[in-house]
């Protein structure tokens, strides 16, 4: 295995020369850090943080031009700056008030009133609002009664082989039952499907009438149109309409027809296949 | 005859399985929808959009060709991504026959992608 040189490229060898009396990382600092976090400060901490924070100036700077000047109290010392060991904090905050902030002591009702968000540096609230609220699935399947109460969805159609191109139709016939069900809905058995006898729709009936009178088609026709037109989309009844039209003359709809049967069909055809395997 | 993506989609709610249904550019953003508020739209919209690259890099990469359909099936429900090109339609159903879903997502699929890309 070749071996890789670390040594600075000649572009990069300026950078080397300014920081060669600097030692980035001991291990002394790590023993330092771990005492003080401790609660066990030695002789040299206190100094160490009087020498760290003995030049900053706890008084707020005067606002330049066009600054705007942040709501002092809303800000305490605590969440500035974590906790520091005590003979530290000591030094450190010499000149703190007695209050224990030195900004003043009407802090708390502004802290209260803060309404940051709460993530703040992993996604965004658009991601997280929703996360202790109902389920997609649950907000989607009320929309979609909603709907179907409203009259803006017409459900007729199933996925189901058993179901496919029978429609669904309350008792008046003109607008569907709402039958999308959460799997605890109680409602659930109350889907109202009528067969098709009950729609009167004797389909073999019609075609014997297309078969025997050329005046039937009309008639067969127009209930066929009504059927479908509150979607009632079984295969057999676009292909006797399909029929019933080319009585009439009418080529190019029974031919639109007879496709969109062979189209029924064939979506159902799969699905019949898995059932009967 | 469908004068728009909303239309479309909304001709999928017909399906008694079918919740909601949304198209996405590969951009994440919403082209239309049906059956789902526009906050859920949104998000569905750069999550799926996210999803789809990811599947489709993780099947070029793994040499299994184009990434066309998929489907992520919670207990709740069945999401239903499938990837056309240009765009994407996300459909929300109740557990169902996925092969069954993929056709008439198909059907939806070409019909928006006649609405989107209009042949000269």
């Amino acid at each position: 295995m070749r071996g890789r040189s670390y040594l600075p490229r000649p572009a990069q060898r300026h950078w080397a020369d300014e920081l060669a009396g600097i030692e980035p990382f001991s291990f002394e600092d790590i023993v330092k850090d771990e005492q003080a976090v401790a609660g066990a400060p030695s002789a040299g901490d206190a100094s160490d943080g009087a020498s760290l924070f003995g030049d900053l100036s706890l008084t707020p700077p005067e606002p330049t031009v066009g600054q705007v000047l942040m709501e002092e109290a809303a800000v305490s010392p605590e969440v500035l700056a974590p906790p520091l060991a005590s003979g530290a904090s000591a030094t450190a905050f010499t000149d703190v008030p007695s209050g224990g902030s030195p900004w003043g002591d009407d802090s708390s009702a502004l802290r209260d009133a803060g309404s940051w968000p709460e993530v703040v540096s992993e996604t965004s609230e658009l991601m997280d609002r929703r996360e202790s609220a109902s389920g997609l699935f649950v907000r989607l399947r009320a929309a979609k009664r909603q709907m179907i109460d409203a009259g803006d969805c017409v459900v007729d159609r199933s996925l189901r082989s058993e179901r496919a191109g029978v429609p669904v139709v309350n008792g008046a016939g003109t607008k569907p039952a709402p039958i999308i069900k959460g799997r605890d809905d109680p409602s659930l058995e109350d889907r109202t499907v009528q067969p098709v006898a009950e729609l009167g729709l004797d389909l073999m009936a019609m075609r014997l009438r297309l078969i025997e009178s050329r005046e039937a088609a009309q008639e067969v026709a127009t209930a066929l149109e009504t059927a479908i037109a509150q979607g009632y989309s079984e295969p057999l009844a676009l292909r006797v309409l399909g029929e019933a039209y080319l009585r009439l003359g009418k080529t190019e709809q029974a031919a639109a027809q007879f496709r969109q049967a062979m189209l029924g069909r064939r979506r159902a055809r799969p699905a019949e296949i898995g059932v009967r395997s | 005859m469908m004068s728009s993506v909303d239309a479309v989609l909304r001709d999928l709610l017909r399906y008694e399985e079918i919740l909601g249904a949304v198209a996405i550019n590969t951009e994440g953003l919403v082209m239309g929808r049906a059956g789902i508020d526009a906050s859920d739209a949104d998000v569905a919209g750069a999550m799926g959009a996210a999803l789809v690259g990811a599947t489709v890099r993780t099947a070029r990469r793994l040499g299994a060709g184009l990434a066309r359909v998929l489907s992520v099936s919670t207990p709740d429900g069945l999401i239903h991504v499938h990837n056309a090109g240009p765009f994407a339609v996300i459909v929300f159903s109740e557990p169902c026959d996925i092969a069954a879903l993929e056709q008439i997502c198909n059907d939806a699929v070409s019909q928006i992608g006649s609405l989107v890309q209009p042949a000269a």
